[in-house]
């Protein structure tokens, strides 16, 4: 699975949580189209969104993210690449 | 219930898995459901895995906090995403009852998982009728068996669960769910419809998420009815910036009602007031 594939997951899981900034569309397409980043620290994402995202992560690669794991990781980019390394391509 | 649940988390491995399990319960359980699969799940020998423990726990606690008893509320579903729950005498008929209308947000629940917003809704002589939208698409893409659009859910409504026939209709919508309880209720001539924090046409019309979807046809409906509204409520917690500038824009694109709640700084109107007690009042306010 290419990176950009994995933003796109990413993306789903992050609108599952209802993350606010994930509905502005410059960042949006910024990020889906692997231009710009999402650094965690600037989302508002509460328990229920890590959940949800971490569960999309699952669901649609088979890699088992956990919520409490979120934290090491800087950005949705960085967690992009990170697991496109791990499925492959 | 213990025994589909016990038989469900066997089979579960991972801790997604479970979260996914439990959100998927916390979506569709009424109070009192919710507090004696917890109360079995905490008494269960052999002991269940800890995440089942901690869910229980944690959620069984939060219901608590509401002081009394949890409600008797037993649901059923009437398509599977929409679920039906009466409280109080189910004895009295609707021309005596109340039905609300819930349309949830993105993560589809109230804001907050169902058992615990049940807890404190208004109790005497309400049907509450909570609607999931999976597509996460506002509703706009209808809900699997009731209609491909917000019209063709509000046209199931009114086949299937009668609000002609009741003292009062109301509907609820929470975030993503606001711009479908305003358009539901115009289109079935309710009482009222409150929107909370919800999504306004703006908010959706040329959001790449949006896919090209029309709310076009909630502005023309309201064009239509020529005044003859329901009594439209906009809520929002009045130190969250963004969502007093949607109160605005509602307020400008149709006479609504605007409910400011006091030092409520985030989006989540509903579990802010729950934390300080208020959400029982709020909801009394809002549906009574």
């Amino acid at each position: 699975m290419d990176e950009k594939a994995v933003r796109a997951i990413l993306v789903r899981g992050l609108e599952a949580g209802a993350v606010p900034q994930l509905f502005a569309p410059a960042a949006r397409a910024a990020f889906l189209a692997g231009e710009d980043d999402l650094r965690f620290a600037a989302l508002d994402m509460d328990s229920l969104a890590r959940m949800e995202l971490c569960i999309a992560i699952e669901l649609a690669t088979g890699v088992t993210i956990v919520p409490d794991e979120l934290g090491s990781y800087a950005s949705a980019g960085e967690l992009a690449r990170v697991l496109a390394a791990r499925t492959g391509d | 219930m213990i025994d589909r649940y016990v038989e469900t988390v066997r089979a579960l491995r991972t801790v997604n898995q479970f979260n996914r399990f439990h959100l998927e319960l916390e979506g569709v359980l009424g109070p009192a459901e919710f507090a004696d699969l917890a109360d079995r799940i905490l008494a269960f020998d052999p002991p269940l895995p800890d995440a089942g423990l901690h869910w229980a726990r944690a959620l069984r606690e939060l219901l608590a906090r509401s002081g009394r008893a949890p409600q008797a509320m037993p649901g059923y579903a009437i398509a599977p995403m929409a679920h039906f729950y009466r409280s109080g005498n189910a004895a009295l008929p609707r021309e005596s009852r109340t039905l609300v209308v819930c349309f949830t947000d993105a993560p589809m629940r109230m804001m907050m998982p169902l058992p615990l917003f049940l807890q404190h809704c208004p109790s005497t002589a309400h049907d509450y009728l909570v609607l999931r939208d999976p597509r996460r698409a506002w509703f706009l893409d209808g809900i699997d068996g009731l209609g491909g659009d917000v019209p063709g859910i509000a046209a199931s409504l009114d086949r299937l669960a009668s609000p002609r026939a009741y003292r009062r209709a109301v509907t609820l919508g929470v975030s993503a769910g606001g711009l479908a309880a305003w358009w539901t209720a115009i289109a079935l001539g309710f009482a009222r419809a409150v929107s909370v924090g919800g999504t306004l046409p703006e908010s959706i019309i040329g959001i790449p998420a949006a896919g090209g979807r029309s709310t076009a046809g909630f502005d023309d409906l309201v064009q239509a009815r020529g005044g003859a509204l329901p009594e439209l409520v906009y809520v929002y917690g009045e130190d969250h910036g963004h969502d007093r500038e949607k109160a605005a824009l509602a307020a400008a694109r149709v006479p609504a009602t605007l409910v400011a709640v006091p030092s409520v700084g985030r989006h989540n109107v509903f579990y802010d007031t729950f934390l300080r007690g208020e959400l029982a009042p709020l909801l009394e306010r809002l549906i009574s």
